[in-house]
């Protein structure tokens, strides 16, 4: 003798195991770097000049390449003199929604991020970020924006040029891929191989890492780092996935041995090779190397192919650029190291 | 035993919420004098800390849809659970209301402690007056989910020793949230956060830091669920409170009748990964439902997962105890019946936690031959409730004027206590005549139970706002002759 209950109970239950939100418009911008039109402009023309690697022929988009996937579609990123890195070029789209930068996660911000390239030696080897710094000075247009953007006596700083960047690059938003129109309601926005996919990778907890929206780990104060390759097994080896430290590189810590930040999918499909070193070459192969060495699953081929149909889903509408004109030299020669 | 219902009821802390830990001091705690009059716990009068004394924000927490893409198993049955509720759940939030409004808002902590530890330790609780018929309180999402995933896993020590009594209870836990997530087994290695084995999950005394709740001020304990098991058979046989409440019924029901770990009951069939992924085939997988005997709420709420849980509670409260009977002559031609209720699987007190508001009776009827109707008793009125003269098993609460009262904030005493310990039983007594012409007699005995008076619910909710089910734990029919003999079938 069970009686039903009739019942109304005010409070709502959010939570949802399964919660498919689409990318928003703007990503978190920071109080102390507010977003103008001309900082951005500012930014842009930062992002594509050359001019302040030591050999004046690498800017940010030349690994990060904005006509592409944001990234070069390198193993590892080629800078200064032809040298490589041990990395592979994280895509620069979507960058502003992560919680921190690098594989390793060893920038907190778009800001701190921006300052490293310059001088590290394989990618922009200029030897200090004084003489980066200096060699925007010299630039009268420069002087100008900065003064425009900045204010204040001494305007063009390095903090300031980051600032910058990091303002263009949260312009860099791929929304309204077909996931993104399929969340906000359009069901036939994915097909139904990519409906299929979608839910295989969810079902596997392959979002317990790559979340929602964003595709990446979580937006948590903690970080969002986690052992890569977990699972041993033939791709270990062939890959050779475990050649990097990883995160403890960065901290010491026995526990961040072989950690990364857990990167984001978005036009994941555009950035071939993956992980990183840049040791897999497709997306098919690289959805199977997740599945084996995260997840300890052997994939079907149908899983495999369903997965790779969701993942190409996530390539957003990228947004209309046009080249910034860079202030020029006027009458002086790049001083080349 | 009868009693005098009350007007204001309420009660406090729901189904209890549950647990935390207590080890004996993590290497986080310093060892502090128990008492420490200079060291008042930060969040008074309830007893949780964190550890570090770091300053949290509900982000240090991981919401449970992060940790179910992995703990998939988990999460299903954490959903819809009565621990998931333990704030949002709105006869708490009209009891706390309530509570708040008395006490000054004494009690945001006090009840806020067990039922939002993440609300509390991020001071990001917030009492609105325009919630519900009493008030409400609002939370961030994090701490809105009550007793979550990241509760309990980022329980670093239990703060026990420090408490008022030195005793688990009113939230003697220390949180500490962050990369690592404490938990029962010692070889956990996880790709996406760290682990650290901490014993206290293992043990009963985990679960008391929040199942053991005492009056703020006059110490009284008001639930007592771990004090009840820790004097029980199952505590002497090591048998803690996850063995019933983090298995399957059916694996609880062979634990109380073997007496015997779960780990130790033949094919229990509770092996597996304990998260996605994982390396490890593990001996058990602990459900996350924590079912007891409440199937109202999370039905009444419509959360997911709310139909399960129900029927898993239904299936406890059916599993829990049991009915014998026998029929004697009494002093001047009065026949006594006796009414033997068992306490079969419960490893605490039937009922328990709010043992003044949960009603468990006896519904007794005896009629004769003839179907003339000898004796009623236990019989719901209209109004969803029973007469004062019904057999219940419970407590009787009253303030310190010796007051009836329900309200757990001005209980200072139970002056009658009726609940059926552990493997125990009790009598319910009942006196009839035999008509002279009656052949024989049939007894039907029902023991029933309801999470809340009705009174409670009204009282809490507006009138009729839930119809409080009344679940049959179990029924015995037995016919006599007129010899008072046990008749053939």
């Amino acid at each position: 003798m069970y009686r039903t209950a009739v019942v109304f109970m005010g409070t709502a239950l959010a939570l949802s195991v399964h919660a498919w939100d689409a990318l928003p418009a703007t990503p978190p911008i920071p109080a102390d770097n507010p977003m103008t039109p001309e900082k951005i402009e500012l930014g842009k023309q930062l992002f594509f000049d050359p001019r302040f690697s030591s050999t004046g022929t690498v800017s940010c988009n030349t690994c990060h390449n904005l006509m592409l996937g944001g990234d070069d579609n390198r193993p590892v990123s080629m800078g200064v003199h032809g040298l490589t890195g041990p990395r592979n070029a994280p895509t620069v789209w979507n960058s502003a929604f992560h919680a921190s930068q690098f594989w390793d996660g060893r920038a907190a911000s778009l800001e701190e991020q921006a300052k490293g390239p310059v001088v590290a030696a394989v990618e922009m080897g200029m030897a200090d970020l004084d003489k980066a710094i200096g060699r925007v000075r010299a630039i009268p247009g420069y002087r100008a924006a900065f003064a425009r953007v900045f204010g204040g006596e001494q305007p063009v700083t390095v903090d300031n040029a980051a600032k910058a960047v990091a303002a263009f690059e949260r312009t860099l938003i791929t929304a309204d891929s077909p996931y993104d129109r399929w969340a906000k309601g359009d069901a036939g926005a994915m097909t139904p191989q990519q409906i299929r996919g979608l839910s295989r990778f969810d079902q596997l907890g392959c979002t317990g890492c790559h979340q929602p929206p964003t595709f990446a780990g979580p937006h948590k104060p903690r970080g969002h780092f986690a052992v890569f390759p977990f699972h041993d097994g033939p791709y270990v080896e062939q890959f050779q996935l475990r050649q990097d430290k990883g995160r403890q590189a960065v901290t010491g810590r026995e526990a961040d041995h072989h950690k990364y930040k857990i990167p984001t999918l978005r036009n994941v499909a555009l950035t071939a090779p993956y992980f990183h070193n840049g040791r897999v070459e497709t997306l098919d192969q690289a959805v199977r190397v997740m599945a084996a060495v995260q997840l300890n699953e052997r994939l079907p081929d149908a899983d495999v192919a369903d997965i790779v149909a969701f993942l190409q889903a996530l390539s957003g509408e990228f947004p209309a650029l046009t080249l910034p004109r860079l202030p020029p030299m006027v009458g002086a020669a790049l001083p080349t190291e | 035993m009868s009693r005098k219902s009350s007007f204001m009821l309420v009660l406090g802390l729901v189904a209890g919420l549950a647990t935390t830990l207590m080890v004996s001091a993590s290497a986080e705690t310093p060892p502090e004098a128990a008492n420490s009059a200079a060291a008042p716990a930060p969040f008074h009068p309830s007893n949780l800390a964190i550890a570090g004394h770091r300053k949290l924000t509900a982000e240090d927490f991981e919401e449970p849809k992060a940790c179910g893409k992995c703990h998939q198993r988990q999460i299903k049955g954490w959903q819809g659970s009565m621990h998931s509720l333990s704030f949002k759940d709105p006869v708490l939030q009209a009891e706390w209301a309530l509570a708040y409004k008395a006490t000054d808002g004494k009690a945001l902590n006090d009840c806020g402690g067990c039922h939002t530890p993440i609300g509390i330790a991020t001071g990001t609780v917030k009492f609105d007056s325009s919630l519900g018929k009493h008030g409400g309180f609002t939370a961030p999402a994090q701490a809105a989910h009550g007793v979550s995933c990241d509760v309990c896993h980022s329980v670093s020590g239990s703060t026990a020793s420090r408490s008022p009594l030195g005793q688990p209870g009113n939230a003697s836990i220390e949180l500490n949230p962050g990369e690592t997530k404490y938990g029962p087994l010692k070889d956990a290695k996880s790709g996406y956060h760290e682990t650290q084995y901490s014993e206290l999950h293992t043990k009963a005394e985990f679960c008391g830091n929040c199942h053991n709740i005492f009056h703020s001020e006059n110490q009284f304990p008001i639930e007592h669920t771990y004090d009840e098991w820790k004097a029980s058979p199952y505590a002497q046989a090591g048998i803690p409170c996850q063995d019933c409440h983090m298995v399957p019924v059916e694996v609880a029901i062979q634990v109380a009748d073997r007496m015997v770990r779960a780990k130790d009951v033949p094919n229990h069939g509770l092996g597996g990964l304990a998260a996605k992924g994982a390396k490890k085939e593990r001996e058990i997988v602990h459900d996350h439902g924590f079912v007891g005997g409440n199937g109202v709420i999370a039905a009444a709420m419509g959360v997911p997962g709310a139909e399960e849980h129900k029927a898993e509670a239904i299936k406890r409260l059916q599993s829990a105890a049991d009915l014998d009977m026998d029929v004697k002559k009494g002093q001047g031609g009065v026949n006594e019946l006796r009414v033997k209720v068992t306490n079969l699987r419960a490893g605490h007190h039937l009922p328990t936690s709010l043992t003044f508001i949960r009603r468990l009776w006896l519904d007794v009827t005896i009629s004769d031959d003839k179907g003339r109707v000898l004796l009623r008793s236990g019989e719901l009125d209209s109004h969803n409730r029973v007469d004062a003269d019904t057999v219940i098993f419970g407590n009787h609460s009253v303030d310190k004027k010796g007051n009836s009262t329900v309200n757990p904030w001005e209980i200072a005493r139970f002056d009658e206590l009726n609940t059926i310990p552990p493997k125990g039983f009790r009598y319910g007594k009942y006196a009839f005549h035999l008509p002279a012409d009656a052949k024989g007699f049939k007894v039907v005995a029902r023991l029933n139970y309801q999470s809340y008076d009705q009174h409670v619910a009204d009282h809490l909710l507006g009138e009729k706002a839930v119809i409080v089910p009344t679940v049959e734990m179990k029924a015995l029919t037995r016919s006599y002759d007129a010899s008072l003999k046990v008749a053939a079938r």
